[in-house]
């Protein structure tokens, strides 16, 4: 939207300041909606951070450190959510661009069909599609003929493996949208031209297709990456109650505890993991898009 | 009338109790109180007066019995409607229905799914919306602090003087200015028919959970429950606040972690029927409702030697309630013990009412999952909230990651 008043900022006539006033009120929902319902609450979230826990629970003024110290003395949710998340998001990948792929390039005309397979599950809600996971990963499901199999007691529930499945599972169409949207652009004229150029198969999808669908891979990777960080739900039906995320330290400290202060400090931390993260992924995978494109030249 | 109640009792059980069946109860006519728990209370419908709400007391009960401290007051015209804030299914519908029928007052039942969102619900605007509300003992102090509740008027209150002095003046509400006790629970040891070896002892529940039933068995998601076994089995008082026996519970607590099959206080009662765990440090309410079903009969529960806490679930008369005079007369009304009776066997929870334990079958009151010995009466303690204390936090935060 700030694009769209470029243009006209070369003229400093009354047309461009009644542009420019439109483009202030086209503005000001978004605006408002941001300042109120994103940065308000994380100021109010930062100053909390700082504070203390009421005797009733809650929160009450005050200056301190003491918050973020017991976020470094235990660190584990913090890892097991990183861990989490970053194999997740690898998994999603793993599984979605061959589907992407193949739906983009091999499908043909079920194309539309295929598509409409993939969002069909999520009509169902998020809540039962997970605990429907509990039957598929219990001893009456998967673990059951596992333990048939090998004899051994196997349980699925319970442990990562299970939060690992139910997160794949969910977050799934996060990650093959937009791996889909940039294969479907891929011109298949490049690849033949890569072919008849001598390039093999690996080298053509190294030097072509890859930087053509590296910004939806990056997309997908934020996406899923992002929201994986705060899962709450998923290792709170799948694990037990022995799976121990950021997410439920955080409902734990709000709920529980009632302890406000601590929470905050550890939203305020989780918010700078993630930028840190997300802008060092940006930037990693930037850079190597620009060498890419001086060795292609 | 025993054979009556027992009836009930299984209906009850088996969710099939209609008001039909409720009043053919009453038919029976087997017992005084039950009948005037259900009786109307005269031709004055449209402003029952303060004898509508004492006539509520069983005909039975005589004016010498156990009188109340304060002077009885009258309490002024019933409004129109009572507003409840309830958990879900935590009100026998057949005492709804007779109490409806009785004043003339009809109940609107709202319900919350935890302490904390009844809390949150009253602080987002809540206030005058409602006149009673549930809350666990330990929570109305939290509620009174916030100025949430309104203290309670005891004149209006006769019925008071039947509960037992177990669950009046608890530390949370000393003076009991806020608190009606409404039931009471433990929270001890559940273990499945298959159990076979003894298990009387906390001290028997460690040293089968980390050997022979090491990942098959569960604790319940609460800190304030789990902490209990630890801190009694090295004899500590389960309110603690000193640092090093905090420190020796939660050595305890991590070296059973491991042997943990769940952590979790919503499907555990699933996760027992299906054999997954076959021990859980839980709640008594779950044992009883298992043993009510066929396949699950021989399901036992267990209030531990070294001592456990009881837990008591309270009605509660919120700040500006609506229709303060139908909630006092329900307040006292709730009382009786009639239809604590019914109230009791419909939640399979005891009661706090002496005159209503007398009534109930022997069966459910020698029922350990119900009623606790009274030989182990002396090892039950209170647990009061100890949200606050960081120490406890941080070690259940730390039994939680494993």
């Amino acid at each position: 939207m700030a694009l769209a008043s470029a243009p006209a900022g070369a003229v400093r006539s009354g047309a461009s300041r009644r542009e420019r006033l439109l483009t202030a009120l086209l503005l000001l929902p978004a605006g408002a909606w941001y300042l109120g319902l994103l940065v308000a609450p994380i100021i109010i979230v930062f100053v909390y951070s700082f504070g203390t826990r009421d005797p009733n629970g809650g929160y009450a003024p005050a200056l301190s450190l003491d918050n973020y110290a017991i976020v470094f003395q235990r660190p584990a949710p913090f890892i097991t959510s990183i861990l989490l998340a970053l194999s997740g998001t690898a998994l999603c990948l793993l599984v979605a661009f061959p589907l992407a792929y193949f739906i983009a390039s091999r499908a043909g005309k079920r194309k539309g069909l295929l598509i409409i397979l993939l969002v069909i599950p999520f009509w169902t809600s998020f809540l039962i599609r997970t605990i429907a996971w509990l039957t598929i990963l219990g001893p009456r499901g998967v673990s059951g003929i596992l333990e048939g199999i090998t004899g051994r007691d196997i349980q699925l529930l319970g442990t990562p493996i299970a939060v690992l499945i139910g997160i794949v599972y969910n977050y799934l169409p996060l990650m093959v949208f937009p791996l889909y949207v940039t294969l479907e652009r891929l011109d298949r004229t490049l690849l033949e031209a890569s072919k008849d150029l001598g390039a093999g198969r690996w080298a053509t999808f190294r030097q072509v297709t890859l930087p053509i669908i590296w910004p939806g891979l990056i997309t997908g990777s934020i996406l899923v990456f992002i929201p994986l960080m705060g899962e709450f739900v998923i290792p709170a039906i799948l694990g037990n109650g022995k799976v121990f995320l950021i997410g439920n330290v955080l409902s734990l400290d709000f709920l529980s505890s009632r302890n406000w202060p601590a929470g905050s400090a550890k939203a305020v931390v989780l918010i700078g993991i993630m930028l840190v993260s997300v802008t060092f992924y940006l930037w990693i995978t930037n850079r190597g898009r620009k060498t890419r494109d001086v060795s292609v030249l | 009338m025993d054979e009556a109640l027992r009836r009930y009792q299984l209906d009850i059980a088996r969710a099939q109790v209609s008001r039909r069946r409720f009043m053919t109860l009453a038919a029976l006519g087997a017992s005084g109180a039950v009948l005037a728990a259900c009786s109307p209370s005269g031709s004055n419908s449209q402003a029952p007066s303060a004898s509508a709400a004492s006539s509520a007391a069983p005909p039975s009960e005589g004016p010498s019995e156990s009188p109340s401290a304060a002077p009885v007051e009258t309490i002024g015209p019933l409004e129109s409607d009572l507003y409840m804030f309830n958990w879900s299914d935590y009100f026998a519908d057949d005492n709804k229905t007779a109490f409806e029928e009785q004043f003339k007052v009809p109940i609107t039942y709202d319900t919350y799914p935890s302490n904390e969102e009844l809390l949150a619900k009253l602080q987002a605007g809540g206030k005058g919306q409602y006149d009673v509300a549930v809350p666990t003992a330990e929570f109305s102090k939290t509620l009174a602090d916030g100025g949430f509740l309104a203290k309670l008027e005891k004149g209006k209150l006769p019925n008071l003087a039947k509960v037992n002095q177990r669950f009046l003046t608890l530390p949370f509400d000393p003076n009991d200015d806020y608190i009606v006790p409404k039931d009471w629970g433990t929270t001890g040891i559940i273990y499945r028919g298959s159990v076979k070896e003894p298990v009387t002892s906390w001290a028997d529940f460690w040293k089968l959970a980390t050997t022979t039933y090491s990942g098959k068995t569960l604790v319940v998601n609460s800190p304030g429950d789990v902490f209990v076994a630890p801190l009694r089995m090295h004899g500590y008082d389960v309110n603690t606040t000193d640092t090093a026996e905090l420190e020796t519970a939660r050595k305890d607590l991590l070296a059973l972690r491991p042997h943990l099959q769940s952590i979790d206080s919503d499907n555990y009662p699933d996760t027992l029927r299906s054999g997954d765990a076959v021990l859980a440090l839980a709640w008594n309410g779950t044992a009883y409702l298992m043993q009510q079903e066929d396949d699950y009969k021989d399901t036992g529960y267990t209030i531990p030697t070294e001592g456990t806490i009881y837990w008591v679930d309270t009605w509660v008369l919120l700040d500006q309630a609506p229709h303060p005079n139908a909630a006092y007369t329900f307040l006292n009304w709730i009382q009786d013990p009639a239809v604590q009776v019914i109230e009791s066997l419909y939640a399979g929870y005891a009661s706090c009412n002496d005159d209503a334990k007398t009534l109930l079958p022997p069966e459910f009151v020698n029922n350990p999952a119900v009623y606790v010995p009274d030989a182990q009466l002396a090892e039950l303690s209170v647990s009061t909230d100890q949200s606050g204390n960081t120490q406890r936090a941080d070690i259940w935060a730390e039994f939680l990651a494993g």
